[in-house]
This record gives C-alpha cells, structure tokens and sequence, in this order.
C-alpha cells in the first residue's frame, strides 16, 4: 500500500511539472509581447512600432527564464527527497 | 459555455430570479457559475464542520479522511518551507484552495452540475487571492527589503532585472489563471461535442475518465504553484 502511494505521489508530481513548466514560460512570454504591442499602439500611436514590442518580448523571455529555474529548483527538491533504493541500484549498473 | 440543464438556474428560474447572467447586478450575482461556486463552497463548509463536529483521539470516518488531507497538505508544504512557523500560515489557505477547487472541478461531472472553475473569472479571482497572499507574506517577512526580490543579485543589472521580475510575475497571473480554466473548459468542450457528435451511451467516457485525471491534477497544481510562491517570496533574497 505504501509503495503504490509512493508512486502514484510521483506519477502526480511528474505529471504537474510537465504540465507546468511550459506554460509558465509561454504565458510570461505572452504577457511582455501583449505589453510591449499595448504600449507601442495605444499609448505611443505606433510612432514606435516594432521597438517596445520587440524590447518586452526579451523581458517576456527572462522572466519565462527566471521562471523556469525557480519551478525546476523547486520540484528537484520534492523529487530529490527520497530516491527509493531500487532507482540509486538501476543508476549504478548503467 | 453554457450547459443545457443547470439545476439550480431552475430553481432560481422558478422563483422569478435572473439566473442566466445579465447585465443588471442581481443578474451579475446570480450567474451559473456564482451559484455553483456559491454551492461548493457551501459544501467545503458543510463537510468541514461535519468533520470537526465529535472530534475523537482515534478519527473515524469523515473526520480520518479530513485528517489524512490537512496532515499531507502540512507535510507537504513542511517539505518546501522547512520552517514550522511559516508551514502554519500558509497551510490554511493553501488547503482551503485545494479543497475548494477539487469540489469546484469535480462538481463538473455531475450531470446537471457545472464546475464553476470552467469560467475565468472565478479562476482569476482564486489566482489574485493567491498573488496578493505572497506578496503579503514578501512583505511581511522583508518589510521594504522585499524590493531587493525584484532587483537581481548584482546591483548594476537591476534596471534591467526589474521589468524582467514584473513580467515574471504578470506571467505567474496568467499561467495560474489560465492553466486551470483552459483545462476545465476544454474537458466541458469535448464532453459536449461527443455527447453530440458520437452518441449518448458510451462515446464520452474516455474524455469523462481523462476528466477525473485532470480534476485533481489541476486542483494539485493550483495547490503546489501557490505554495512555491508564497514559500518563495518568504524565503531570503538573491
């Protein structure tokens, strides 16, 4: 009973992070194109067109980044806590 | 999207109130997906105090399962925070979101029930309850010094790193918000169509199964996204 707990807690980790991780960067990158595209458009009149757009897009992508290694920091730690024995065995032999 | 039945829009249609959303703000209160957010927190409420009602030494019943869930929602946060202290203030409303959205989800898959987590707005309102929670506790724990949060490790990049952290953040809105709601409208989608493209017996249950799938996953994730970033903005700076 305890070990299909064990492994269902991991298959449900496992799954939300690869249901997460992804998005957060999409959405962060989402968030600095609609910005820079709001500002270029609505509040500079298209005087500066491609700029703010492409200048928020990279903000976009750092925070995408950032986001990415915060996530990835977070879940090594829930995954790290307790390889089962079995896992560190099968890593030796290969 | 609207379901074809919705029991208590019936109710509410007989007795003379605007049930299907509108524009006048009794029709605005008493939206489907006011009403069924209004019943699950109702039943969160109802099972909680039926839970804590005899409290024994030895749990039965309702309240053994209550406790399974509070002790590994505490563990779990226990896990990320390694700090007893902070564990017990976020742990209540961290339990009380994933709850919460596990009814909300799973209240989908009762016919003539919708999941009120299928409309953004309500997944935009837990996901700014979450947000303002963590900047709060950034706050808290920091004072003014939750700043240096936003500024990067190295002085000279911080004009830079700043927009970079905002963004992070309006990114973290979207994702929280967004995540749930696409994959509980999208479930609703699907089961519609197949109800009636494919027939009424048998075609939707693959997509009923992979609903249930999804129901506690996202409620999961919902739980572990808000965690990470309360946990994170408690945590010392760069």
């Amino acid at each position: 009973m305890g070990k299909v707990k064990e492994e269902l807690g991991q298959l449900l980790r496992s799954l939300s992070v690869a249901s997460t991780i992804t998005l957060s960067i999409v959405f962060s990158i989402f968030a600095g194109v609609l910005a820079g595209y709001y500002l270029d458009t609505k509040v500079f009149d298209g005087k500066t067109y491609p700029w703010l757009t492409i200048i928020c897009m990279g903000f976009g992508i750092g925070g995408g980044i950032k986001n990415f290694f915060i996530m990835t920091k977070r879940f090594s730690n829930m995954k790290n806590k307790g390889p089962s024995d079995e896992e560190k065995k099968t890593e030796g032999d290969r | 999207m609207e379901h074809p039945l919705l029991f208590l829009s019936v109710i509410l249609d007989a007795l003379g109130l605007p049930a299907h959303g509108g524009d006048s703000f009794l029709a605005k209160i008493l939206a489907p997906h006011m009403q069924y957010s209004m019943l699950a927190m109702v039943v969160c409420i109802i099972v909680a105090l039926l839970a804590t009602r005899r409290m024994e030494i030895i749990p039965k019943g309702l309240q053994n399962l209550m406790e399974l869930f509070v002790s590994w929602a505490e563990d779990f946060i226990d896990e990320q925070t390694h700090d007893k202290k902070k564990t017990l203030i976020i742990l209540p409303v961290m339990a009380t979101f994933m709850f919460y959205i596990l009814v909300a989800n799973y209240m989908g898959l009762i016919p003539g029930f919708m999941s009120p987590t299928a409309n953004l707005n309500v997944t935009l309102g837990c996901t700014a309850i979450s947000i303002a929670l963590y900047h709060i506790l950034g706050v808290r724990f920091h004072g003014i010094k939750y700043i240096k949060h936003f500024m990067g490790p190295i002085p000279w990049m911080a004009p830079m790193m700043f927009p970079i952290e905002v963004f992070s953040h309006i990114g973290r809105i979207l994702s929280l918000s967004i995540r749930l709601f696409g994959n509980m409208v999208s479930k609703e989608i699907l089961l519609g169509l197949l109800f009636m493209l494919a027939g009424q017996y048998l075609a939707p249950l693959p997509i009923m199964f992979l609903g249930v799938l999804v129901c506690l996953l996202q409620a999961f994730i919902f739980f572990v996204l808000s965690v990470v970033y309360s946990v994170e903005a408690m945590s010392e700076g760069h």
